[in-house]
């Protein structure tokens, strides 16, 4: 079953193009679109323009970096307000023609074409005049826009043909039939602007030698949900263009719409949005206590003159409540600074979730967390980071790999919520790493391996040859200045590993019960280079 | 009335102290009791004294409670995830004597914001007895726990679980593999309300148990030792 037939018109780097707009309708700094600017957001580049790109910008760098690249780079102080207030004019020039579209966020818009497609006559005709539409909205900043607008089976598809398109300058329009094809030769590394995939698996995916959306499909659904829990079947999805919304799409509840009637007409932003807040707040909580989250909500707003302004804003990753805030924050902006903006105070405010999907159980951002405790350590980490340093606050992050200190890999926490860089969970029943231990892994993880001396029964070093063989079953260990009885041992189970680089490493593993005062004691022991040393214990 | 119903708003809002706790493994229950009593000293000691903090680790963080462990670079993260600690809400904090940050800060922090911190005996034993009783005092008006790993002197603890080993399973000379261990954990202190009279009760659980987490001896065919030889031919 393909999915709905959808386009998408993406203006990228969309809060510069916002931040000249600004400047020509005199709300802000005037900016020359041909000179290199940067929209800056938490110390990192958020969007350059053409120029800034050409002299080595690049979205995610920091601030400084991207100075030193561009030394006459013009930074652009971030302004989601901005962004929403100068898209409205797009959106409402594109909604004369589709009247359903949503609003992915500022800069891109989605829509289904199956009754646009037929009205304008074909979706090649649809593509040429969403493009004229959404270029004559921004005419003042044509010079920096880059608008893109593409048609094709499913959001991904739509939205990698609406990014080919800007580089081409023509929309691209996929036909039903060659979805695949098309998808085949995109680098894995789009995943992240468009499905908003972490950039540490996409790097993953690439050392495994999955470079393009063609090597991924050919592997099946089944192992990759195998090696990446539910984020591999829906990458399954994407790839092979079904589309990332699973099929276990539910119908929504009924009782979720929540509105609020005010009984004196609101004339401030910020009264309204802290009503929202309220109201998102009770979707959020009544969707969790299903286990759902809402992908799609249309927001209603309602004048004491009956002005209305209604407007769907979807989200693949899911709604949270905050994100529920700022699109009702974004919609009145752009509403009351627009062209036609309510001419009395607000009267009512409605939100309706229209599509929701069962919540993969997928581990939030760090910064989407909900309950007091998480609130109260959030706060005691940033405390102990002014107290200690960035880098002496870490959390645990999956990584996979077959040692036990390889496994998980610690993120300093003050590198977290930036650019996007989150935690990633265990995956659920994953298989076994290839070439790991079984569990149980040693409780005691040494950063610096202790050196010992393993001897045989005759007092000589055992070693191990070629082949994996011991010389001779060890007897006695030395650590330090003692020595102790070997009462069991295991091994070896060697590895060999990054031999195709100069950070070559060969070693027996071996685990070792030695007897103690206080019963057995257990320990990992690495045979490396003749030398043997504890790397775990199990204590 | 008025008395009578102000009598038993009093009573409702008082909580004693024994009841407010952190959860504990439902298998070491029979050890600790129903849960780790708020503002206490924990320490775990003996050659399984690792795997013990961290089975104290579990159920805590699987409901919601945040642990910080600080100044223990050798916490085997591997293990406690296969224990099934939610390492989500674990957060490693380097020891500000390493760094050379100001400790009573730190220790504050710590108290403030998790439920459980989880410390080694060498760090508490680098405090200073005045920096150590604040400590004791602001986890008691805090209502955390505090876990010390291995035995010091620095820290009088209110609950101790001293470890033995009695056996290594899987394991034989050459061949198998670490398996399962069953290990006593006596306990001990002075706020323990089931000290038996001579102080102390005793519990045998498999820790780690045949998948890496904590089980008890019962619930698992625990493995004889009667390992099929699986040895490779020159």
């Amino acid at each position: 079953m393909s999915p709905p037939r959808c386009a998408v018109v993406w203006c990228t780097d969309w809060p510069v193009t916002a931040a000249v707009l600004a400047g020509t309708a005199g709300r802000g700094p005037q900016f020359d679109p041909s000179a290199p600017l940067a929209v800056v957001h938490a110390r990192r580049v958020q969007a350059c323009s053409a120029a800034a790109s050409r002299d080595g910008v690049r979205v995610g760098q920091t601030r400084r970096d991207a100075q030193g690249a561009c030394p006459h780079l013009v930074l652009v102080p971030h302004d989601a307000d901005r962004d929403a207030r100068f898209f409205e004019p797009v959106v409402r020039a594109i909604g004369e023609l589709v009247p359903l579209l949503d609003v992915e966020t500022p800069g891109r818009l989605l829509m289904a074409t199956r009754g646009p497609s037929r009205y304008v006559g074909g979706d090649e005709r649809l593509a040429e005049r969403l493009i004229d539409l959404a270029v004559g909205a921004i005419e003042q900043a044509s010079g920096v826009a880059a608008i893109g607008v593409g048609i094709a089976d499913g959001r991904v598809a739509a939205m990698l043909a609406a990014r080919r398109s800007i580089a081409t300058g023509r929309p691209i329009v996929v036909p039903s039939s060659s979805t695949a094809e098309f998808l085949a030769p995109h680098p894995v590394s789009v995943l992240v602007p468009t499905i908003g995939a972490d950039s540490d698996i996409v790097d993953l995916l690439r050392r495994l030698g999955l470079e393009t959306f063609g090597h991924v499909a050919q592997l099946t659904s089944a192992q990759l949900s195998d090696r990446f829990g539910r984020w591999g079947d829906g990458l399954y999805r994407v790839v092979t263009g079904l589309d990332d919304t699973p099929p276990a799409a539910v119908p929504p509840p009924d009782d979720l719409s929540v509105s609020r009637v005010f009984d004196d007409p609101i004339g401030q932003i910020d009264q309204v949005v802290f009503a929202a807040k309220v109201l998102a707040d009770t979707i959020e909580e009544s969707l969790s206590d299903r286990g759902l989250v809402c992908t799609r909500l249309v927001v209603d707003a309602e004048s004491e003159h009956g002005e209305r302004s209604s407007r769907g804003w979807v989200h693949a990753d899911g709604l949270a409540s905050a994100a529920i805030v700022d699109r009702v924050r974004w919609q009145l902006v752009g509403w009351i600074d627009g062209d036609d903006p309510p001419s009395a105070g607000i009267t009512s405010l409605s939100i309706v979730p229209t599509d929701v999907r069962h919540d993969s159980a997928q581990q939030r951002g760090f910064w989407g967390e909900r309950t007091q405790a998480d609130d109260t350590a959030a706060r005691a980490m940033t405390r102990l980071v002014g107290l200690l340093g960035p880098d002496a606050v870490t959390l645990a992050s999956w990584r996979g790999g077959r040692h036990p200190h390889d496994q998980f890999e610690l993120v300093p926490f003050a590198s977290l919520g930036a650019d996007d860089r989150r935690l990633i969970p265990r995956p659920i029943a994953s298989s076994p790493w290839p070439g790991a231990l079984p569990a149980p892994a040693p409780s005691v993880v040494h950063i610096e391996p202790r050196p010992i001396d393993v001897v045989d029964g005759d007092g000589r070093a055992v070693a191990v040859n070629g082949r994996g063989l011991v010389s001779a079953p060890p007897a006695r260990v030395r650590i330090g200045r003692d020595e102790r009885r070997v009462v069991a041992w295991a091994g070896p189970w060697p590895f060999e590993e990054k031999w195709w680089t100069s950070q070559r490493r060969r070693a027996a593993r071996f685990q070792f019960v030695l007897g103690g005062e206080r019963g057995p004691d257990a320990y990992m022991v690495w045979l490396e280079n003749g030398r043997w040393s504890i790397v775990g214990e199990y204590r | 009335m008025a008395t009578s119903s102000t009598t038993a708003f009093s009573i409702r809002s008082l909580t004693f102290a024994h009841e407010r706790t952190v959860p504990v493994h439902p298998v070491l229950v029979p050890v600790v009791g129903s849960g780790l009593v708020r503002g206490q000293t924990v320490m775990c000691t003996g050659p399984a004294s690792m795997s013990c903090a961290t089975a104290l680790l579990v159920a805590p963080t699987q409901h919601g409670s945040w642990a910080a462990v600080m100044g223990v670079p050798s916490f085997g993260v591997l293990a406690a995830a296969d224990m099934g600690v939610a390492l989500e809400r674990i957060v490693f904090v380097d020891d500000p004597h390493r760094v050379g940050a100001d400790a009573a800060n730190v220790l504050g922090a710590l108290v403030d914001g998790f439920d459980l911190v989880v410390t080694s005996a060498d760090v508490m034993s680098s405090l200073s007895p005045s920096l150590a009783r604040r400590f004791a005092t602001r986890l008691q008006s805090r209502g955390a726990v505090c876990i010390v790993v291995d035995d010091t002197r620095a820290v009088s603890a209110d609950l101790r679980l001293d470890t033995e080993v009695s056996a290594w399973s899987g394991i034989g000379d050459g061949h198998g593999r670490l398996c399962t261990r069953r290990v006593r954990v006596d306990v001990d202190g002075r706020r323990h309300r089931q000290s038996r009279r001579d102080g102390s009760l005793r519990h045998e659980v498999l820790l780690p148990g045949p998948g890496g987490q904590l089980e008890e001896i019962d619930a698992v065919n625990v493995p004889d030792g009667s390992v099929v030889r699986l040895r490779s031919v020159p």
